[in-house]
């Protein structure tokens, strides 16, 4: 399977631009994060994906041929979790994924299981959806969108509300499933990405930024990382973006990303939530 | 396929696990029961009946009624659950991630499905929970044919097209509340006046119509299933014409619709829906397409052909189509033209002249409406013009068919009734106008009317019985009569000879009614009355044979009527329900007396003003008790009879409105009509039989039966004069006071 996406414009009926001139290519297998502030454009990027919306400009298109056009294949391969979604309370465990497997016109109950196995629902199969917890419910959410092994998964911040530990299991589980398949991830959490994902695209202002390996995003950013002890009224330098500070007995342990950075600040070895912070002020500034 | 399906039975599932399903079908099960409530079971017949507490059949009673009621507040019901339900969707979220998977248009054909394999359910369920109830009211007449068919039609096609609707409305609207409101329109005008009439737009409320308990009521039940499918067309057109409405893209209505346009085939179900339907309305078979005539329609039965030929011997041949309700035959005419003018025929608009030969040769004719004569277009009324030469002589013979329509007029002012035509299997009724049975011309002639009716039917013409001729093909006998003007009325009947010694009297009824007639000994109690009647009332009027026929023919009647000899009663008087009503008698079979007693005073002998306090159901109330007590004893009478009336009086003395009319006049219409109705039925079944009983008490026996026979002597006076026999007449007669019997 491969996606292409052309110099795609979009711009809401309020007049709202969403996306600006994206364009990327993802050919299956890949597992693909997004990474962006709150209404940077993703959820749109998403949507537009999965069919949801229609771009303004531009083209979608689904091995060669318009998304659109492909919209029936598109859905029959879909795996796809919204940012908000809701859930039937009604139902129980079991017969929300029958449902959802209904729809998506999977067969095969052993999916089911597999996906309730993947998820650590098996036990609450038989339990009703509206007497779950917040994290559990997401899981269900998570199951609905692995069952029948999708060979696109759109997930739009997966892992929301989901303890440390759950979390580490589901990006695993994500970056297991992508072996042979496309995988969208969009988080804000830069860790998820830089562990699992072997391609990032930070979008910001509806414009994407960067577009590589997370380790590409990370090299570009050699240099521009440091970090110095303040006192507590200091100002941190012109240009520059604070990732983290840390209260010690000498002052305040700050680390800043800029394009310039002054000769005291100590430069250090960049992460991704570096790269992706210095990449995403620098356009700020610009 | 497969995917829709699977789809459908989980959407299907996910609503059997609701709650508020099952609390739907509790509210709709209550409805239901409320109908069987006495107190509004007799509000809701007044109210279906425009006003008129009217003797029903139990089918309407039992099955039609409260299915009706079922089909409104079913259909009220799931219009808010279909709303909720897609509301809910899009409140929570879920529509997102369920159109990502399948496509909006088929999700909501899906969810309709569903709604209707829940909506089956529903029916089913209150289908279950009534049947002993049904079974145990209409005793003996309990048909499951009836009991299937009815809430199928009425009810469950109401909640389908519901669901259509109102899944239509909303996914055009996205919105509870104009959905709501259109919806509230949509029910709302049915109870206007320009569209309470019209079958064609009751959609969940459908009218009720006379039906029967043991012949099928195959004319009633064409029409409702012919507008039951129009309707269901039209919501089935709404809601697909709406799903190509449903948003895309996040874009408003008019953009989606024009995207889904993109696929022209996505219009073919609406078009089609709407080209059907249209089609079956501009070629419905049941009302005439002529014009509007705002006429008297009390002279309905009066028609003849106008034939400006010498016509010295007709034959005519009749064969049905008892599934599709058509009649086909021949007429065969030996005339002379001496008219030198066009020739007429009149026939009923659905009828179709075929073919017209005059001695083999072809004959050209045109088929117009009158418009000239208002009182022959309301009978759905055409006429046929043809020119024959100059002073021919031979056979004129006319090839027919077709299916016997209303008259558009008749409709508009009343409302679909087969009354006076109806081909089914189990029940041929048809009025001599229908089928051309009148005179034709002026000459004198004889005649020959041959009809062919299934073999288990014994036709009735007039309520006199034919000829049977012989066995043909098929399972269809024909039988003749020479009679003209002819009422033919042909049903799996028996026919018993009542014993009265005046005349030959027979008792023609349905196999069906069979039971009660030997249960409630009902042949001897038409004797018994006929006997009374003419030691203390009077004689019967008979044919010029001194013969009477009393025909018990289908509730579709809506009544009875009587001409010389021929007693025509509505079978309802045999429902479990009237047999058991103590306002016409203590038990079944004085209830059948009672209407026995109607043929001496109302329907073949006296005729009365049914106004007020004076009505001819008082004097028959008062003449029932006269034999009951005659036949079994003062005390029986004063128990089962005057102690009832009085106990009624007393209450009504006491009613609140009675005594202070001024709140009468102050409350709404409709309520106001059901007290009045409700207080007109006391004063005819207990207040004037009382004050005959406070005359008879001041007069002595004798001399009231001598009142009453003075009275019933002078009732051909009465009819020459059109009148009828009033509360005056009586006093005068009796020579009484009005206050002498004030109660």
């Amino acid at each position: 399977m491969k996606i292409d996406v052309k110099d795609v414009t979009m711009i809401y009926p309020s007049g709202k631009k969403a996306l600006q001139n994206v364009s990327f290519s993802v050919e299956s297998p890949d597992f693909v994060g997004i990474l962006g502030p709150n209404g940077a454009g993703k959820s749109t990027l998403m949507k537009l994906m999965t069919a949801a919306l229609r771009e303004t400009r531009g083209k979608i298109e689904l091995d060669g041929k318009s998304l659109l056009s492909q919209e029936s294949m598109l859905k029959r391969n879909l795996g796809y979790l919204p940012q908000v979604f809701g859930l039937y309370d009604e139902l129980t465990v079991w017969q929300f994924m029958d449902y959802m497997s209904a729809l998506k016109g999977i067969k095969d109950k052993e999916e089911i299981e597999w996906a309730l196995e993947q998820t650590g629902l098996k036990d609450k199969r038989k339990i009703r959806i509206g007497n779950l917890s917040g994290g559990q419910k997401q899981r269900v959410g998570i199951a609905q969108a692995i069952v029948g092994h999708p060979e696109l998964m759109i997930l739009d911040e997966p892992t929301v509300g989901l303890d440390p530990e759950e979390r580490i299991r589901f990006r695993n589980i994500f970056s297991e499933m992508s072996r042979d398949r496309i995988v969208f991830l969009s988080t804000h959490i830069v860790d998820d990405v830089q562990a699992v994902c072997n391609r990032v695209l930070v979008i910001y202002g509806g414009k994407i930024l960067f577009d590589g390996a997370p380790s590409d995003l990370i090299d570009s950013t050699v240099d521009h990382v440091g970090s110095y002890v303040r006192s507590l009224d200091e100002v941190i330098p012109e240009d520059c973006e604070i990732v983290s500070k840390v209260n010690t007995r000498n002052g305040v342990l700050t680390r800043i990303v800029g394009e310039n950075l002054p000769d005291y600040v100590e430069k250090c070895e960049p992460t991704l939530e570096d790269a992706y912070l210095y990449t995403v002020a620098a356009h700020s500034r610009s | 396929m497969n995917q829709l399906i699977k789809a459908i039975r989980a959407e299907f599932i996910r609503l059997m696990k609701k709650k508020t399903t099952y609390i739907l079908m509790l509210c709709h099960i209550i409805s239901i029961a409320l109908c069987f409530v006495p107190y509004l079971q007799r509000q809701l017949r007044i109210f279906m009946n425009d006003g008129f507490d009217v003797i029903a059949s139990g089918t309407n009673e039992y099955i039609y009624r409260p299915f009706v009621i079922g089909s409104l507040a079913g259909s009220i019901l799931w219009g808010i659950y279909v709303l909720a339900s897609a509301d809910k969707e899009k409140k929570n979220n879920s529509r997102e991630m369920v159109s990502a998977f399948m496509d909006e248009r088929k999700h909501s054909f899906t969810r309709i499905m569903a709604f209707l394999g829940v909506a089956i359910l529903d029916t089913v369920l209150c289908m279950l929970v009534f049947l002993p109830v049904c079974m145990k009211k209409m005793d003996y007449l309990f048909q499951w044919k009836t009991y299937i068919i009815y809430p199928l039609i009425l009810m469950l096609a109401g909640i389908v097209m519901t669901v259509f609707l109102m899944e239509g409305l909303y996914r055009l609207s996205e919105n509870t509340i104009v959905s709501l409101l259109v919806f509230g329109i949509l029910t709302a005008v049915q109870f206007t006046p320009a569209f309470k009439n019209s079958i064609f737009v009751r959609w969940n409320l459908p009218q009720e119509l006379p039906v029967s308990d043991t012949v099928g009521s195959a004319g009633i039940l064409r029409i409702l299933i012919y507008t039951r499918i129009i309707l269901l067309l039209c919501s089935i057109c709404i809601w697909s014409l709406a799903s190509l409405f449903i948003r895309k893209y996040q874009y408003g209505p008019v953009r989606s619709f024009l995207v889904s346009l993109k696929k022209p085939l996505r219009l073919t179900v609406p078009v089609l829906c709407a080209l059907i339907a249209a089609f079956m309305v501009a070629g419905q078979p049941f009302i005439d397409h002529g014009p509007l005539v705002v006429e008297d329609i009390g002279n309905v039965f009066e028609t003849s052909w106008d034939l400006a030929a010498e016509c010295s011997h007709v034959q005519r041949d009749y064969y049905f189509d008892t599934v599709r309700g058509t009649i086909r035959g021949t007429y065969k005419l030996d005339i002379e033209e001496t008219a030198k003018q066009d020739l007429e025929i009149y026939h009923n608009a659905g009828i179709k002249i075929k073919h017209l030969t005059f001695n083999g040769e072809e004959v050209d004719f045109t088929t117009h409406f009158r418009k000239e004569d208002a009182l022959k277009t309301s009978l759905s009324d055409v006429y046929s013009a043809f020119r024959l030469p100059e002073g021919s002589t031979g056979e004129l013979v006319c090839e027919f068919e077709g299916y016997p329509t209303q008259s558009r007029t008749n409709y508009k002012d009343w409302e679909y009734s087969c009354a006076n035509r109806t081909v089914g299997p189990d029940y041929i009724y048809l009025h001599a106008d229908i089928v051309g049975m009148e005179g034709v011309g002026n000459a004198p002639y004889t005649s020959k009317t041959r009809i062919h009716v299934p073999t288990s039917h014994v036709p009735l013409a007039d309520g006199f019985e034919m000829k049977k001729v012989e066995d043909e093909e098929g399972g269809i006998t024909c039988w003749e009569t020479y009679n003209d003007y002819a009422i033919i009325m042909s049903s799996p009947n028996e026919i018993c000879d009542i014993d009265y010694d005046k005349a030959k009297v027979k008792l023609a009824y349905n196999q069906k009614n069979g039971y009660a007639i030997r249960k409630y000994k009902l042949d001897e109690a038409a004797s018994d009355v006929l006997r009374y009647c003419d030691d203390h009332i009077g004689t019967l009027n008979t044919d010029e044979t001194n013969r009477i026929t009393i025909e018990l023919v289908s509730s579709e009647l809506g009544g009875g009527y009587a001409s010389d000899g021929n007693a025509v009663i509505d079978e309802s008087v045999l429902s479990a329900e009237n047999l058991s009503d103590q306002k016409d008698g203590a038990n079944g079979n004085e209830t059948f007396m009672h209407e026995i007693v109607h043929l001496f005073l109302g329907d073949l002998g006296l005729p009365f003003d049914d106004d007020g306090l004076w009505s001819c159901e008082g004097m028959t109330v008062y003449t029932t008790y006269r034999i009951v007590k005659e036949k079994y004893g003062a005390l029986y009478a004063k128990k089962y009879y005057s102690d009832v009336w009085e106990e009624v009086v007393k209450k009504q003395n006491n009613n609140f409105y009675l005594r202070n009319p001024g709140y009468l006049d102050k409350l709404p219409e409709s309520y106001k009509n059901s007290i009045l109705s409700s207080i007109g039925t006391d004063n005819k079944y207990c207040r004037m039989p009382l004050m005959l009983l406070k005359a008879e008490q001041i007069l002595g026996e004798e001399k009231m039966d001598a009142v009453i026979q003075e009275l019933y002597a002078r009732r051909n006076e009465y009819y020459m004069n059109g009148g009828c026999c009033t509360f005056e007449d009586f006093l005068n007669a009796a020579g009484l006071e009005k206050e002498d019997l004030e109660l």
